[in-house]
């Protein structure tokens, strides 16, 4: 019996090991960009965006290590552990989120060698309390704000409520935040031109509209506040609010259900609030929530991920293969001759994670010429990834491949496990 | 399975006896195979380390050591200045970060065996250990007390809410799994509440008393000390597991334990204080819970309120794969810890060989069957 015992578990771990004798390391690197985004909802341009072409890691920038670490810090340490054991030579690490890639510092401090000296770690999201934080410390060498559209949404709905036309689609930039920069708030990286799509200045342009009448209600539905970057939003937004008094903002918090966020719109609706912000779980569900506020006639200001039609009156977001892109340039500047990279990817299920893999790989591939910060007015097509699209081109032509790219970016979804 | 709970398999004869019984008609006369059949979980674990030795890879080539042998693509075990380059497992660095990465589930681990061989089960450990995570790095980063005061907040923080599963499951008689399910609730809130519902970190509030660096005492918690090998972490589980190993075996408490869970009414008639062994079992849980979440803060550098999502179902998983009995009454501390090491290992074997996660669970799930599976065909025998 004993034997018997012990060849199963033999025979469990052959099996184990005949899968990971299929999928070893050095193909995994690309893993996430084969994948097929599932573009949720019709881009806004009216453009139909196909399956990206495979992107690889280019020549010279191998990605050593990959895993799955679902947004979580320990699990990120984890992984790191077992990178830092069989990899003699790591330069960088790339977090799809701060807490991964401070985990991994974590990792290569608490190894007790001094290797976190020779690493350089990329975050993402630059959260006050953690990545900023994370700079100030010297645990993490860069980290890219990703923007919550809190202010943007407010300045918007004023002048909606004030009568005025916004652009339909404001795109976001992010902010390069570095221990040289951090107090003084970042390098300012604009979002990349693309048709169809504004930045948030067009919000600033002219003096916001008086407002009449004495109250204005704005219902704000969010997905899951359990998230930090979430409740950042709301408090961004609430701390826009407080400058217009006659604004007065009601907060729910779906708690990671599409069904609860659905209830929360029809409540708003109910209620007759003047004018709705919401942060959606998923596209799908909230569509028809949404769809039937706008039939009410209350404006929609969509925030962060998208909904599945062109029925809002406002949307504000997507820097997630911004974000990417420009970590990925960031290494190919400091490692003009090439690196060894870990990957900590968030959970590779949902889109961010996709977004700024995909973004990542771009960023990686971008072509010498470009990697200042300004991006060139004109261009030639990028011969490394010709199928690629480029989004930083100063938008010479209205390329469908770059607004395809941006309909993924949109519907940008946090993991609920983050 | 109804033989569980016969009265004449109680306390005395759980293990010892019955492998004996299987050691007589099937043990070999080889000392050493014989103790390898007398002890399967035993067993199991050295299967998993040596399997492990031969699929990891060797620093700095990518693939299992096996594989690369058989296609010729593996690095020679020593190479030309000399230098060792074994496959990973052949390594201490592996076998200090399993311990080291299991110390938390283990933690949990040891205070579910006290609750699952009263035939309880406390689902709550997992919120737990974030109330407690975040009631150290409150105490410790934003009011500055000394680490002793942080540390026994947390344990206690831990204890009360054991104390509280105790009191529910015992006085009021509520079902184990419905008074835990509602503290796993409760706890989380509370963890919330705590911390604000932001990660209480050195510098992530203006009135932290910690504002530059991680705490010192984090940092030493998760050194490599003790030559090289073992963190205070680790030195942790494995003191509080050796400590419950001989409390389970050898105090009338542990006796009470396997009377409770054997047969509670038996129990009762033959004068055991079930509700008191009970209340001491769930507090021992919340107890070490409140220990693996000082030991998060730790590894964290942070009181995160979302830590431990999840962890119950870990801490469940590494005692059912020792071969502890969820029907209560059966089985042993020192099971759980092979429960928790085999996960671990195998975890560790495929994290090193950067096996997609979506294996790694599937490989999970597997090894719980074939244990379960293996256990059953023990109890027929």
């Amino acid at each position: 019996m004993s034997t018997r015992g012990m060849i199963t578990v033999a025979m469990a771990f052959a099996m184990v090991a005949a899968v990971l004798a299929g999928c070893s390391a050095p193909e995994r690197g690309d893993a996430g960009g084969t994948q097929t985004v599932v573009s949720t909802g019709a881009g806004p341009a009216g453009t139909d965006a196909g399956a990206p072409e495979a992107l690889a890691y280019p020549e010279g920038y191998e990605c050593v290590f990959n895993a799955d670490c679902g947004w979580q810090q320990e699990a990120a340490t984890k992984e790191m552990n077992s990178a830092l054991s069989t990899q003699p030579e790591i330069h960088v690490v790339f977090g799809h989120n701060d807490p991964s890639a401070y985990g991994a510092y974590l990792a290569a401090q608490q190894e007790g060698e001094g290797r976190e000296e020779q690493i350089k770690f990329i975050g993402i999201d630059g959260l006050a309390h953690e990545g900023i934080n994370y700079v100030r410390q010297g645990s993490l060498d860069v980290t890219f704000y990703y923007p919550s559209g809190g202010p943007e949404a407010i300045k918007a709905a004023v002048r909606i409520l004030g009568g005025e036309k916004v652009a339909q689609n404001i795109a976001l930039g992010t902010k390069l935040i570095t221990a040289e920069n951090v107090d003084s708030g970042g390098e300012e990286m604009p979002p990349d031109e693309m048709p169809g799509w504004e930045t948030a200045d067009v919000l600033d342009e002219g003096d916001l509209p008086q407002l009449s009448g004495d109250q204005y209600l704005i219902g704000m539905s969010q997905c899951n506040l359990a998230e930090p970057w979430r409740k950042q939003m709301d408090a961004d937004i609430a701390a826009a609010a407080a400058d217009h008094p006659e604004l007065k903002v009601l907060f729910k918090d779906a708690q990671g259900k599409a069904e609860t966020q659905q209830a929360h719109v029809r409540e708003f609706i109910d209620q007759g609030v003047d004018l709705i912000i919401i942060s959606p779980l998923e596209a799908q569900p909230l569509t028809e929530p949404v769809e039937e506020a706008m039939k009410e006639g209350i404006p929609v200001i969509v925030l962060d991920r998208k909904i599945a039609s062109d029925n809002y009156t406002c949307y504000i977001g997507g820097a997630n293969v911004k974000m990417g892109r420009e970590a990925g340039k960031w290494v190919r500047r400091q490692f003009p001759e090439g690196c060894k990279i870990v990957e900590l990817t968030g959970l590779m299920t949902s889109t961010p994670a996709q977004e700024r893999h995909e973004g990542f790989l771009l960023g990686l591939n971008t072509p010498d010429s470009e990697l200042g910060t300004e991006a060139p007015a004109v261009e030639p097509a990028e011969p490394e990834a010709p199928a690629e699209p480029t989004e930083d081109d100063a938008a010479v032509e209205p390329d469908a491949n770059a607004a395809a790219t941006l309909t993924e970016e949109a519907p940008a979804e946090e993991a609920a496990t983050e | 399975m109804p033989e569980d709970r016969e009265p004449q398999e109680a306390p005395e004869t759980v293990d010892g006896a019955e492998m004996e019984e299987a050691a007589r008609r099937l043990g070999p006369r080889n000392p050493v195979l014989r103790f390898l059949s007398q002890n399967r979980g035993v067993t199991a674990l050295l299967a998993v380390v040596i399997l492990g030795a031969l699929f990891t890879p060797q620093r700095g080539v990518n693939g299992p050591y096996l594989v690369n042998v058989i296609t010729g693509h593996a690095e020679p075990l020593r190479d030309s200045d000399g230098a060792w380059n074994p496959p990973r497992f052949l390594t201490t660095k592996i076998h200090s970060d399993v311990l080291y990465e299991y110390a938390e589930y283990g933690l949990l681990a040891v205070g579910m065996t006290l609750v699952i061989l009263t035939a309880g089960i406390d689902l709550s450990v997992g919120s737990v250990l974030g109330i407690a995570a975040v009631t150290f790095a409150y105490l410790l980063i934003a009011r500055g007390t000394p680490p002793a005061v942080a540390i026994a907040g947390a344990a206690g923080m831990g204890t009360l809410c054991g104390l509280i599963n105790g009191f529910l499951v015992s006085k009021l008689h509520l079902q184990p799994f419905v008074a835990t399910l509602a503290m796993m609730v409760a706890a989380r809130g509370g963890a919330k509440v705590i911390s604000g519902g932001y990660k209480i970190q050195a510098g992530g509030a203006d009135w932290y008393w910690v504002q530059g660096d991680l705490p010192e005492f984090m940092t030493w918690m998760v050194s490599p000390s003790y030559g090289g090998f073992l963190r205070p972490v680790t030195l942790l589980f494995i003191v509080s597991l050796l400590v419950m190993v001989v409390v389970v075996k050898y105090t009338r408490f542990g006796r009470y334990l396997y009377a409770v869970g054997g047969n509670e009414e038996a129990a009762r008639l033959s004068g055991v204080p079930v509700t008191g062994t009970k209340i001491l079992a769930y507090s021992l849980c919340g107890f070490f819970a409140g220990l693996a979440g000082f030991c998060n803060a730790c590894r964290t550098g942070l009181g995160n309120p979302e830590a431990g999502t999840t962890f119950e179902l870990d801490a469940i998983a590494a005692v059912v794969i020792g071969g502890t009995s969820l029907a209560g009454g059966r089985g042993a501390m020192i099971l759980t810890l092979l429960g928790a090491l085999i996960v671990g290992y195998i975890d560790k074997a495929l994290s090193v060989n950067n096996v997609d996660v979506a294996y790694r669970l599937l490989a999970k799930g597997l090894i719980i069957v074939i244990a379960v599976v293996i256990q059953s065909r023990r109890r027929t025998n």
